[in-house]
């Protein structure tokens, strides 16, 4: 093998077989993916996110989120997702179609939050989580992000502000009040959810449930179930 | 298969006139200022980075650490820190290695000197923005690639320069027929660009729909260890380990086809990381049939380098450079097999999402890549500035710290990562007591760390002595000519 | 040693005690102002690449040949681990069997009744087609009548939401399995606004059996004797 030409042109056949095989091949299968309309509720997944949703994706992204959370379930069999609660199906392609960027996390330091959304709705904890995460989960390494919420000086008699989180602290002068930043990434985390039932990911039917699966189980929400041609 | 060659056997077939080999000590010199430039900024980011991963690790441990300011927030300091060690570190230092290699491989000169210089200099700048980008909360989100739109295509620019001088010091080699390093350096020259270009376009500036992005990203960082990183190492391991025991590489046909294998599977085994994401059925499978074909390039490695070790007897094994070459070499071993291990679906079942990925990563840039590096500096730093280096013991310390320091590393993270791992993914343990149960594995990483920066420092202190008394003589000209200038004005002699 | 042959620090010598070492090359190879000497650059030697490996690379090929075969899904974007086949997610899916009904009734009206009808069951007021959109005799409470109607044949005059038809309303259809017509009838009565039950096909078979010996047509005041269910 003296010959630089033919190492140039071997070089280039093994990279652009990954690159056709894996990038160019899987873009037009799933890569042009659109919402598809649910049976049950006449309704597009997955929704486009309210304006704050996708400002604190943006917080969610800037400030290294991924590093430690991620936002998958795997399937039933393949680790202890389901266990843990963490969702009620493996989430598939269809789940990401509106995210910017697709942050899917490597290293799970902290629980998964596909469905965080559907876990936690209460707003006002996530705001104290953020703000002290021991504060609600007692022993948590997750850092604090003060940096993300406002102490301000309460003057001689002024009430506390609405938003103004409840920490021990009531008497004190002082009141804690999130930033637009903390509301938009509280705002992300309350929107991630991906538990509806899809074709390609339906709800794993557990023993108690088959016996008595009619209408009820949701019904299989693409319109499009005849095999359709490869 | 070449003939063994010497330096006054006559130009072989070419296009080009193949001319007289240059002499060793033209060829250092002409590579002088590029490549010092590249080895020292190389150094300097290798000790940044390393100051970063520490800073991120004492996080792990004491979550409150410097947490005042979004700018050191853990999500932002542990991708710093990994852009700085690869990008800063890694690539610089094997720009350096691979423009020498090809010109000592081809015996001829690089072509110039001024444009690798500012493609060197543009190179740091670019990866000093993206460092400061992602602190400053640009970071784009993807693994590995993290820098900001506006550092990338400075990188790209930079890397464009320098490939090129290659790829015409290449062409205007004076040695014709090929040495097997010579084709890893060509490979990953050529793949890098590709890669890089690829992954920032489909990510960042035209982004993929949907969960193309993370296939992307997935390829993307396989590819940036496996074809861009790693063949410029074993491009190393491949010269050194013959050359510094003066035997002839055991086989030729045996490298040819490691190469190759290596060439067409690697960049087929990016998805292993993606078992069990939202992937269809295909994609994953695909990458794990891969996976299991890499036994392949890792034992011809393996052999070839065991069988010309041993040929060379106990001659000069002791030289440093070859010690931190073997280093390397079974870091690099050990790395494919972890890495072939942890693709298997059933073993990834546990070791996804633990910290065993991050070991097997620290196990390729510090076991490996770092090593190899370190025994590259060793040789060829004194023969571009033709300069000694001031402290043996400096150095001996160097690599002991280093390598001690790595096994600790990667040993406490492997055993933190499986126990984690186990708990996490085959129990419904609670989450917060198995985290904080790894707590003394963090520890022991943040100690490593230490360790290792205290190595870095240590050789850091070896460089500029060397350069010191490489700028002597600069240094006393200087000195002489404001001397002689104030004597000259007082109307004295010098 | 003379200054000019000065060792390289680390250890390497040039190669004198070496049986293979090439003292002139070494030396040319350091040119006149090097202060380190080395050996020749590496060369690669020729031995041959064994036999064993290339059978573990063919081994290995044929293993992942069949892992693919098993475990891709057959390529198909809707596959997702641990599904190994289309038809296997398909059988995942919960099944509702009146929506699968109805489905299929589309189709059997389609093909037969809407020639007459009309796609939008609307009817053909100067055909002598009454409508089934609205109409009281399909939205009644069971399907008793319908069900004989369709089995036997009609014969007017018939009142349909305030309009009569005459003469030969509808031929008998009883070429039509039970599971057609069951299928047909539902899903008239869940279309265009029809919100009415769905018919089992069980309904038709005996409604079949007790009408088999049925001379002629039905006319509207012996199928108004007929209780609309039982």
């Amino acid at each position: 093998m003296n010959s630089g030409a033919l190492l140039c042109l071997g070089i280039f056949a093994t990279l652009a077989s990954s690159f056709w095989g894996l990038l160019l091949l899987p873009q037009l299968q799933i890569g042009r993916q659109d919402p598809v309309k649910l049976e049950a509720t006449d309704a597009l997944y997955p929704a486009n996110r309210p304006g704050q949703a996708r400002q604190g994706a943006e917080v969610y992204r800037a400030l290294g989120c991924v590093e430690c959370h991620s936002q998958q379930v795997r399937p039933k069999g393949l680790g202890s997702d389901f266990e843990r609660g963490w969702g009620e199906r493996r989430t598939v392609a269809q789940d990401y179609l509106y995210d910017q960027p697709v942050l899917l996390g490597s290293l799970r330091l902290g629980p998964d939050l596909a469905n965080i959304g559907a876990r936690q709705t209460n707003a006002t904890w996530h705001l104290l989580h953020l703000y002290q995460p021991k504060s609600t989960s007692p022993g948590s390494m997750m850092p604090p992000y003060p940096f993300l919420f406002e102490k301000r000086k309460l003057r001689r008699g002024e009430a506390r502000s609405p938003d103004a989180l409840a920490l021990n602290d009531a008497s004190s002068a002082e009141e804690i009040v999130p930033r637009p930043e903390a509301e938009a990434l509280s705002a992300y985390l309350l929107s991630l959810h991906s538990d509806v039932p899809l074709f390609e990911a339906p709800v794993p039917v557990t023993r108690t449930n088959a016996a008595g699966a009619t209408a009820t189980n949701a019904p299989a929400t693409t319109t499009n179930s005849p095999p359709p041609p490869k | 298969m070449s003939a063994p060659s010497s330096p006054t056997v006559a130009p072989g077939a070419g296009a080009s006139p193949a001319g007289r080999p240059v002499p060793v000590a033209e060829i250092d010199a002409s590579l002088r200022w590029p490549v010092l430039l590249l080895f020292v900024s190389a150094v300097l980011w290798l000790v940044l980075g390393t100051i970063l991963a520490l800073i991120a690790s004492i996080k792990l441990h004491g979550p409150g650490f410097l947490n005042g300011s979004a700018w050191l927030t853990y999500g932002r300091i542990n991708p710093a820190a990994m852009n700085a060690l690869l990008y800063g570190f890694a690539s610089q230092a094997g720009l350096g290695v691979a423009l020498w290699l090809l010109c000592r491989l081809g015996r001829v000169g690089v072509c110039c000197q001024a444009p690798l210089i500012i493609a060197g200099v543009f190179w740091n700048l670019g990866v000093a923005a993206g460092i400061l980008g992602i602190l400053a909360g640009d970071s784009t989100g993807f693994q590995w690639l993290e820098m900001p739109r506006y550092a990338s295509p400075i990188l790209f620019a930079a890397y464009s320069l320098i490939g090129l001088c290659a790829i015409v010091t290449f062409h205007a080699r004076r040695e014709r027929p090929l040495y097997v390093s010579q084709w890893y350096l060509l490979a990953a020259l050529f793949w890098f660009p590709w890669i890089y270009s690829a992954a920032n376009y489909l990510l960042v500036f035209r982004p993929a729909r949907g969960v193309m992005q993370a296939v992307v990203n997935a390829w993307f960082t396989n590819n940036l260890l496996g074809l861009w990183l790693a063949p410029i190492g074993l491009g190393a391991i491949f010269y050194f380990i013959p050359k510094l025991t003066d035997r002839p590489l055991h086989s030729r046909p045996l490298a040819a086809f490691g190469f190759w294998t290596l060439a067409f599977f690697t960049n087929w085994t990016g998805l292993t990381q993606l078992s069990g994401g939202p992937l269809p059925a295909w994609l994953p499978a695909a990458s794990q049939a891969a996976n299991g074909l890499m036994i392949v390039p890792i034992l011809c490695a393996g052999m070839n380098w065991l069988l010309t070790l041993q040929s060379g007897g106990a001659q000069n094994q002791e030289h440093l450079t070859l010690r931190l070459v073997r280093l390397g070499a079974t870091c690099y071993l050990a790395w494919g097999l972890m890495s072939i291990f942890t693709g298997l679906r059933a073993v990834s079942e546990v070791t996804h999402f633990s910290y065993v990925t991050v070991a097997q990563n620290y196990l390729a840039l510090l076991g490996f890549l770092a090593l190899t590096f370190f025994g590259c500096f060793y040789y060829i730093v004194p023969r571009l500035t033709q300069v000694a280096w001031p402290s043996e013991k400096l150095a001996r310390w160097h690599v002991t710290c280093s390598t001690v320091a790595i096994a600790v590393i990667v040993i406490a993270l492997t055993i933190a990562g499986l126990w984690q791992g186990a708990k996490l993914n085959k129990s419904t343990a609670d989450f917060i007591a198995l985290t904080r149960a790894t707590l003394p594995w963090g520890g022991l990483f943040t100690l490593g760390l230490l360790l290792f920066l205290a190595a870095q420092l240590l050789f850091l202190r070896n460089l500029f002595l060397l350069l010191r008394v490489y700028g002597e003589p600069c240094r006393q000209t200087a000195i002489g000519f404001f001397t002689g200038a104030e004597a000259l004005e007082a109307g004295r002699q010098p | 040693m003379s200054s000019e042959d000065k060792q390289d620090q680390f250890g390497e010598n040039s190669g004198r005690s070496h049986p293979t070492g090439n003292i002139a090359a070494a030396a040319m190879s350091t040119g006149a102002i090097g202060l380190f000497t080395e050996n020749s650059e590496p060369t690669a030697g020729s031995a041959e690449l064994p036999v064993l490996l290339i059978g573990l690379l063919v081994t290995l090929l044929y293993w992942s040949d069949v892992y693919l075969l098993q475990n891709s899904g057959e390529f198909n974007p809707k596959v997702y681990y641990p599904y190994r086949s289309y038809e296997q997610v398909v059988m995942m899916n919960p099944i509702d069997p009146v929506a699968a009904r109805e489905r299929e009734g589309r189709k059997v009206f389609d093909l037969v009744c809407a020639a007459c009808h009309m796609p939008s069951g609307t009817g053909n007021r100067g055909n002598n087609v009454p409508p089934l959109a609205g109409s009281e005799w399909v939205l009644a409470e069971g399907p008793n009548r319908i069900i004989r109607i369709v089995l036997n044949g009609l014969q007017g005059p018939l009142e349909v939401k305030g309009d009569q038809y005459g003469g030969n309303v509808l031929t008998p259809f009883n070429i039509l399995t039970d599971d057609q017509i069951a299928a047909a009838l539902t899903f008239v009565r869940h279309s265009w606004g029809n919100n009415a039950g769905p018919v089992s096909p069980e309904k038709v078979k005996v409604i079949r059996e007790a009408t088999k010996d049925k001379d002629g047509s039905w006319s509207p005041d012996e199928l108004k004797k007929i209780p609309e269910k039982d």
